[in-house]
């Protein structure tokens, strides 16, 4: 088979192939093979051209893109170069001269690079001159070949003193002689200002923590205590070295480890535990009563408790003083009563004797003059027996509780007015009206109530009119679902206005001639004010008096 | 002295005092209003109740009320109430017994009202409305 270059050129010379002289055939076929190896060879080299024509574009590509790169990196370094708070600089030491100056030197000099440029001292001159020591300091490590790297103060162009770094490195010729420093400076003087504050405000709390006179104490969560104040070293007697190896464990009573874990637990959740009661064991052995709180605390990603504890050993002992007065005092209290009332059974007997003496000697003899006589002494005896009711009253209402019954008001006056009518004396029956809207029920101390109403009726009764031809008594009682609403109205001698102030006071009496004890309205505006209810009064002189009451219902 | 033609209610009452006034005083109303024909006087509930015990044969002989003190050394009223549950029924189903007293004390007030053999409770000196209380309308026995 002919190469098909070869066909086509037989093909032009002799008008197709079977036209080739039959001679030339070993020719033909020999020249055929040159050809398709030359073909095979050209198309080889066409290969590896393109192969290469890729690879050059290729490498062209990258090439424009590190070059964009470069310059992009090139401008972002002059960018840091112009306007990093660093300054970099480049001191030429065979020149003697600043030989790179980034511009933010004028940010924390004041100067710009330009000044620099004219006075290679001028790093030197700004040096704080308490700070300047250390110039000495740079040269000798310089010299010797070695980096420094210090923070010194600076004076700016306008006086103002600045913290900064400065970091230098040398470079040597080859003969070992510095010829070069580079150096980059930076303002570290915010950094400074807080780390001031940082450890002025530590001090602080510092101090805080150490003239609290509240014990503090830093616990790991172990238990361990890691930090004490001395408040906190009186409490449990301990010195602050004997603390630390101690637990918290060991200075807590085992009985107050449930409740310690409880609010361990409580800590825990909620980051804080509520304050409460707790006992330590002092180095002494003794039990000190502390009253304890705290939060929880993460330093460097550990946790503490910080709890602040309040010795209360003299609060308790104050609250189980008070305690034991208040028992004391009980106990006082129900003596006294027991005294009152036997007092009072003692002063009574025999005088309830003696009315009955009286009564029958009376019978027995019909001389008039005894008979005044017997009165007067029957009248002594009742006034003295109503003063020691008074008082019998005014105890059993300064001490008693109150007890909660259903008052039952008529029934309550019925028995007052029933017992007042034989109030013996001269005066006149006393027509006795009343009025009871009592359908809501009503809750108070019933012994009360009935001193009270008892005091009152026999006062309108005692002190009726003797001019006044028909004396009455007026007592109307309204319940209602807050209260109750009594009025008691007399037309009786009623009070004078300038003692219509004191008639409640203890032992006020408006004349010698009075029957009562002085204490019968006083008892009233007592048990009323324990009932919380109140009481108003209304008086004319030589018309009678009205009593209004307002009883909260129970 | 007083009018003897009264009819007299009761036949015996009993009065357990200390005090000897007030034993006598007693006595003296009860016969003055014809209460009683006969007053037995006793200064302590133990010979009171010795009394009672006495009688638990002939009951037709018991006081038909006793007058009870309350604040009386050794045994007080309420001792002998206490005691005198203890006694045969006889004599508890023949007696009224009425506190008579001084006590403004609401506890012992209260006390009497809820014991069942107490009747009434009334305050020195015994008087006529007292008795008239527990006299039956018609004034025999």
């Amino acid at each position: 088979m002919l190469n098909h270059l070869l066909i086509s050129q037989l093909e032009n010379l002799f008008g197709g192939t079977e036209n080739v002289p039959s001679g030339c055939t070993a020719l033909l076929e020999m020249i055929s093979s040159s050809y398709n190896e030359f073909e095979a060879d050209r198309k080889k080299l066409e290969r590896t051209i393109d192969l290469h024509a890729e690879k050059l574009i290729e490498l062209n590509l990258k090439l424009r893109r590190e070059t964009e790169e470069l310059s992009k990196a090139h401008y972002e370094l002059k960018l840091l170069f112009e306007n990093v708070n660093q300054v970099f600089f480049s001191i030429d030491l065979t020149k003697n001269k600043i030989v790179q100056m980034s511009p933010a030197c004028e940010r924390i000099y004041g100067y710009s690079s330009e000044e620099f440029y004219q006075n290679v001292n001028l790093l030197k001159e700004v040096v704080y001159g308490e700070d300047r020591f250390l110039l000495n300091e740079q040269e000798t490590m310089l010299a010797q070949g070695k980096s420094f790297d210090k923070e010194y103060r600076i004076v700016t162009k306008v006086g103002q003193i600045r913290w900064v770094e400065t970091k230098m490195t040398p470079s040597f010729n080859s003969s070992n002689e510095v010829i070069r420093l580079d150096g980059i400076v930076s303002d570290i003087t915010s950094r400074k200002k807080s780390e001031k504050a940082l450890i002025e405000s530590e001090k602080h709390s510092r101090n805080l923590f150490n003239q609290s006179t509240i014990g503090l104490a830093l616990v790991n969560m172990q238990g361990a205590l890691i930090d004490v104040n001395e408040a906190y070293t009186k409490i449990i007697g301990y010195s602050a070295q004997e603390i630390k190896n101690l637990t918290y464990w060991e200075i807590t009573p085992e009985k107050f480890h449930a409740l310690e874990k409880e609010k361990l637990q409580e800590l825990k959740d909620s980051g804080r535990y509520a304050s409460y009661e707790k006992e330590y064991i002092h180095k002494s052995g003794h039990i000190v009563p502390v009253k304890m709180s705290g939060i929880l605390l993460e330093k460097d990603g550990e946790k503490f408790i910080l709890s602040s504890i309040e010795d209360i050993t003299e609060s308790k002992k104050v609250q189980n003083d008070l305690l034991n007065k208040n028992l004391e005092l009980q106990k006082t209290n129900q003596e006294l009563d027991k005294f009152v009332y036997s007092v009072s059974h003692d002063l009574r007997a025999p005088l309830t004797s003696m009315l009955g003496v009286i009564e029958i000697a009376g019978d027995d003899n019909k001389d008039p003059l005894m008979h005044e006589h017997l009165d007067m002494l029957n009248t002594g005896i009742r006034k003295l027996d109503g003063f020691i009711q008074d008082i019998l009253d005014y105890s059993r209402n300064a001490r008693s509780d109150i007890r909660k019954e259903a008052i039952n008001f008529p029934e309550i006056v019925g028995e007052i007015t029933s017992h007042l009518k034989y109030m013996s004396g001269h005066n006149r029956p006393v027509e006795i009206r009343t009025n009871f809207n009592c359908e809501e029920c009503f809750i108070s101390d019933k012994r009360r109530i009935s001193i009270v109403l008892n005091n009152l009726i026999a006062n309108a009764i005692r002190y009726q009119q003797l001019e006044c031809e028909h004396p009455f008594v007026d007592i109307s009682v309204c319940t209602g679902a807050a209260e109750a609403y009594i009025i008691i109205k007399d037309n009786g001698i009623g009070i004078k206005q300038e003692w219509q102030d004191k008639v409640f006071d203890m032992f006020f009496r408006v004349s010698e001639n009075s029957v009562g004890s002085g204490l019968g309205l006083y008892i009233v505006k007592e048990t009323i004010e324990k009932l919380r209810g109140i009481i108003t009064m209304e008086s004319t002189f030589g018309k009678g008096t009205t009593m209004v009451i307002n009883i909260p219902n129970n | 002295m007083e009018d003897s033609i009264s009819p007299v209610h009761y036949k015996r009452v009993l009065v357990v005092d200390d005090t000897q006034i007030d034993r006598y005083v007693a006595e003296r109303n009860i016969k003055r209003h014809h209460f009683a024909e006969e007053v037995i006087l006793k200064e302590s509930a133990r010979s009171a109740l010795e009394y009672l015990n006495s009688l638990a044969d002939t009951p037709e002989e018991l006081p038909t009320f006793i007058f009870l003190d309350i604040r009386m050394p050794e045994i007080d009223g309420f001792g002998f109430l206490m005691e005198y549950e203890k006694l045969p029924e006889v004599i508890r189903l023949h007696c009224i017994i009425v506190m008579l007293s001084s006590s403004l004390d609401q506890n012992d007030h209260e006390r009497a009202r809820n014991n069942r053999y107490v009747n009434n409770f009334f305050n020195k000196p015994l008087n006529k409305e007292q008795l008239d209380k527990i006299t039956p309308p018609t004034g025999t026995h």
